[in-house]
């Protein structure tokens, strides 16, 4: 998909980069942010600011990536501001087939796992998501989050040194 | 827990995207990339527009006041309403109020009274023995006798109705006159979609209105004098059938954002079934196809995908049945 075709005809070809890219936004949210309700909010406001960007993008990265790079801002801005997710939040995220006390546990194990990453700042905490659940690339991260990948491939480390210490604490 | 396990639950979470929440997505997206409501800065626009023109119109009147006396008897006054402060005069057997924000000019001559709404919400009621009330909005000019009349102009709007075609029109625009809960904000208003638009290819909002037209046409004035009952009786019906549709589609939104996708058919098909002519079928017939495939029903899904592609007004709605029903054929 190109911008230039943007430019010919505009509405359809971004109605075109919805189509192709909706459904990763929605992914990177879900990994970000966790089940939140507003996650359909936070996409359409995604691309209502892609939308506003269009005419800046100067095709330095791809769309992707630079759909990637405005949705890990809407939800930075969500995440400093909304509450923490409860246990309960997770339940449709639990497989229907569980026992009872296997789907409290599992509920648990989410909140616990979303709840631990919520305590990384915002950037650490989308270079850690970008990074050992999406799998990109440190270049690719640092394009995203508008870093060098050095300072990306900090931020993941510095991410997972706070994530492991946090885990320790919890253990003990 | 380790940092590997906590890697590995947030991969497990969900991140789908079904096709409805996909479509109503983009539906939002589409309407508010088409036309960005820029809502504080408006209604503060809106505010210095009406203060500029309430000043200029005050002391218009008082130059034209001192410098001269009317030759023909005539008295003019200004009604300047602000929100939760309307203004209202009694004059000539009828009693008019303006909600505001707004300004109207009233001017009396023999009796008679005419109105010029310059914004706001005007409601005239008429007692017994009054004379016709001539209105002026947006340019356009009617006499009317009806018992009562409300008309609202904004900028780019203007409506007006009688009977009970007022009162919708109080209820959507004069949010002092009702409350909160009934009120349409004053800005940022639009039509039900023409073409219904439901999938992400056509360029008509499909979404249920932020934006709201009451009953009464658009940027023309009603002919006013002696309404015909039959009119009435129909223009009440419209209205009513409006403002059900219109209900009936944004509930099922509502339905669908709480992932309902039971409600929300029901929902629509009460739509397609109480209001078979309405523009809003269209939009209803694709969604419940959408709904449809979701449930795995593909042969429901086809069938109203056909509806469309044989009889949608929207050219843009024919070929994404078109392709939809491409999709769904693959089951």
């Amino acid at each position: 998909m190109t911008v230039r075709a943007a430019s010919a005809d505009a509405a359809s070809a971004f109605e075109a980069i919805y189509r192709e890219h909706a459904e990763r936004v929605f992914a990177l949210l879900t990994r970000l942010l966790g089940p939140d309700r507003e996650r359909e909010d936070l996409l359409q406001e995604t691309f209502i600011r892609l939308h506003g960007a269009l005419p800046r993008f100067r095709g330095d990265c791809s769309m992707t990536t630079f759909v990637y790079r405005i949705t890990t801002r809407v939800a930075i801005d969500h995440m400093r501001r909304r509450r923490p997710l409860a246990a309960s939040d997770f339940s449709d995220e639990v497989d229907a087939g569980l026992t009872p006390a296997e789907h409290v546990a599992r509920c648990e194990q989410l909140a616990r796992a979303v709840g631990l990453l919520a305590q990384l700042s915002p950037k650490h905490r989308v270079a850690f998501v970008l990074r050992e659940v999406m799998g990109l690339s440190h270049e690719e991260i640092g394009t995203i989050v508008e870093a060098q990948p050095a300072a990306a491939r900090m931020r993941v480390a510095k991410a997972k040194r706070v994530l492991a210490k946090l885990t320790a604490k919890e253990d003990r | 827990m380790r940092v590997g396990d906590i890697r590995d639950a947030l991969a497990s979470l969900d991140g789908r995207l079904d096709d409805v929440r996909r479509h109503h997505a983009w539906s939002r997206i589409e309407h508010a990339i088409a036309e960005p409501p820029p809502a504080r800065s408006s209604a503060r626009g809106w505010w210095l527009a009406v203060a500029t023109a309430a000043v200029a119109a005050c002391v218009l009147w008082l130059v034209v006041r001192a410098a001269s006396t009317p030759r023909d008897g005539a008295t003019t006054v200004p009604m300047i309403a602000t929100p939760g402060h309307p203004a209202t005069i009694e004059r000539a057997g009828l009693t008019l109020v303006l909600h505001g924000p707004g300004i109207a000019m009233v001017r009396e001559r023999d009796a008679a009274l005419s109105v010029v709404v310059i914004g706001g919400t005007l409601v005239a009621e008429r007692h017994s023995g009054s004379r016709a009330l001539a209105i002026e909005a947006g340019g356009n000019a009617t006499l009317t006798r009806d018992a009562r009349v409300a008309v609202h102009v904004e900028p780019g709007l203007v409506v007006l109705g009688a009977g009970e075609r007022s009162k919708v029109i109080v209820e959507r625009f004069a949010s002092d006159a009702v409350g909160a809960a009934t009120v349409a904000p004053p800005a940022a208003v639009s039509p039900p979609p023409d073409a219904a638009a439901p999938p992400p290819t056509t360029t008509a909002a499909s979404p249920p209105p932020r934006r709201i037209r009451p009953p009464a046409r658009s940027n023309e004035l009603a002919p006013a004098v002696a309404a015909d009952a039959d009119e009435a009786d129909a223009d009440e019906a419209d209205a009513h059938a409006v403002v059900d549709a219109r209900a009936l589609y944004h509930d099922a939104e509502v339905a669908l954002s709480a992932h309902d996708r039971a409600a929300a058919r029901r929902l629509l098909e009460q739509l397609l079934r109480d209001f078979p002519r309405d523009k809003l079928v269209d939009a209803a017939r694709f969604d419940l196809a959408l709904i449809a495939n979701a449930d795995g029903d593909h042969a429901r899904a086809g069938a109203l995908l056909d509806e469309l592609i044989a009889g949608a007004a929207d050219p843009n709605v024919r070929d994404a049945a078109k392709r939809l029903r491409a999709a769904s054929a693959a089951h």
